[in-house]
């Protein structure tokens, strides 16, 4: 589909006229920054920052068979899932690859929404829509809402300030992460939702796709003095890889396992039947041969995707993301690496445009919300303490 | 510093010459298109440079890119606050971000260069 013209979101001609420098991501022209990713990332860190991710795919999954379609399909359990949470999964294939990551948001036990990567949204409809159960309908919502992220610190003032209506919710902060609720932000219907892909705490929103330049408005002008800037997708993958969330396509994909590609956590090989579960048990018992490990870099050049890990003179990895961290001020990877290879502490070489240069295993996340400090503001020597 | 009394590469490289000795630095368009610049590495004085090919890296957040070199010559000083303090380039690309100073060994390549208003006027062809 190289041919043809980039899909628009909502919010095009808002970006356009913001002057973002627009980049062609997953068939969709999208802000790769307004101003530059690094104060658009600081931002994030230090108070709020407005992503636009209408490219994100959006399927309602209803009906009778809707909760045993999911389970037969994912390795984690839905056991004791309750209307209103959310819960992060991944879609495995036949050889117990990823092929895509997503949360699935609870409404009731016939009704959920599945967020999927904007990459592999097609891909993903028609894997669901095989392999629905009976009493299971799949809708594609991605057209007629949108979906937006206000993440970092200040969200919940800067979401009160634009006017929020959550019946049953009495403090929008006291809202849990990974759950959701109905109601109204700026007075246009909203589903909030307590998710993002930062590493910070945050909401995600979702409403009609005619309500979205509306309600992005609001928030960026309703916190009187201090503006919510918006954030392009560079400052998203910066943040992301802060934070150690991994992206589909990069730092796994359909020849990856979860256990891999550290997501273990999200196995459940005691529920009843789901795709590839005997490939992952026995993954389990032979043990890994490979398992995604966190790099950084003590020279200042950043080993990038497709960069080949050597020790002692041998390629034993590649590079699948990787930045620069400003929270950290160093490059930042991830990579697979043989399991002897990947204890924290291990030293590697990174083979970076032709040459080794030193690099590290180090523990995950490389940013920790509330632990990890972050640096001085540049001209005022004052020095901000981890929150 | 006017960059309008530089010459320029179309490679987005300028040089500012200043007798036998010219300086040598990336454009204000090379600054913003590759965005944030977190890394410089540069040449070791001493290092011979020929016109047309890298001599040094600057990379930012999201690329990393080749500086190619509009002369041939010796580096003669490099800018080690360019190299600490990489972002002088992003704010200052024809002043405080200059990267090296070569003695340049063949003036006659000066005449192979454009003149500001010639860069400027590629710069906006590239950018329509």
């Amino acid at each position: 589909m190289v041919d043809e013209a980039p899909r628009r979101t909502p919010l095009y001609s808002w970006h356009v006229a913001a002057q973002a420098d627009m980049t062609t991501f997953a068939g969709w022209s999208m802000p790769l920054y307004y101003s530059s990713i690094l104060t658009e990332h600081m931002q994030v860190r230090r108070y709020a920052g407005l992503f636009d991710v209408c490219h994100m795919g959006r399927f309602m999954l209803r009906g009778s068979g809707a909760g045993q379609t999911l389970s037969r399909l994912i390795p984690t359990s839905l056991q004791g899932m309750r209307p209103g949470q959310a819960r992060y999964t991944v879609l495995l294939n036949e050889r117990g690859g990823i092929s895509d990551d997503f949360i699935i948001y609870m409404r009731s036990d016939e009704e959920y929404l599945l967020v999927v990567n904007a990459a592999n949204a097609a891909k993903d409809f028609e894997w669901f829509s095989h392999h629905l159960l009976e009493g299971a309908t799949l809708e594609d919502v991605s057209a007629g809402t949108g979906l937006i992220a206000l993440q970092g610190p200040a969200w919940a003032q800067v979401v009160g300030a634009a006017g929020v209506d959550l019946p049953g919710v009495e403090k929008l902060a006291d809202l849990p992460r990974f759950q959701f609720a109905e109601g109204k932000v700026a007075g246009l219907p909203t589903v909030i939702m307590r998710t993002g892909y930062t590493g910070e705490e945050g909401v995600e929103l979702m409403m009609d796709a005619d309500h979205v330049e509306a309600v992005w408005s609001s928030l960026l002008t309703a916190d009187g003095t201090r503006h919510v800037l918006p954030c392009g997708l560079g400052a998203r993958d910066t943040l992301r890889l802060e934070a150690a969330l991994l992206l589909h396509g990069h730092d796994m994909d359909e020849s990856t396992t979860p256990y891999e590609a550290g997501l273990g956590w999200l196995v459940d090989l005691d529920q009843g039947p789901f795709t590839a579960r005997e490939i992952l048990v026995a993954q389990k018992e032979a043990g890994l041969t490979r398992g995604l490990a966190g790099l950084t870099c003590h020279s200042r050049a950043i080993p990038r995707a497709g960069d080949e890990l050597v020790h002692e003179g041998k390629t034993v990895g590649r590079v699948t993301s990787g930045s620069f961290s400003p929270v950290l001020d160093r490059p930042i990877a991830l990579g697979y690496l043989p399991p002897r290879l990947a204890a924290p502490g291990t030293a590697l070489e990174g083979r970076v445009r032709g040459k080794l240069v030193p690099v590290e295993v180090v523990k995950r996340p490389f940013y920790k919300l509330g632990v990890t400090p972050l640096p001085p503001v540049k001209g005022t020597g004052h020095t901000e303490g981890s929150r | 510093m006017n960059p309008k009394d530089f010459r320029f590469h179309k490679e987005h490289d300028w040089v500012r010459v200043e007798g036998d000795i010219a300086a040598f630095g990336v454009t204000d368009y090379a600054q913003k298109t590759l965005g944030d610049i977190v890394y410089v590495e540069l040449p070791e004085v001493g290092t011979e440079v020929a016109a047309n090919d890298s001599y040094a890296e600057v990379e930012s957040v999201k690329a990393v890119s080749d500086v190619i070199s509009p002369l041939s010559g010796i580096v003669v000083e490099i800018n080690e606050e360019a190299v600490d303090a990489p972002e002088i380039i992003n704010k200052s690309p024809y002043d405080e971000g200059w990267l090296v100073r070569v003695r340049y060994s063949n003036p006659a390549e000066l005449d192979d260069l454009m003149t500001y208003d010639e860069y400027e006027q590629m710069v906006r062809e590239l950018e329509t």
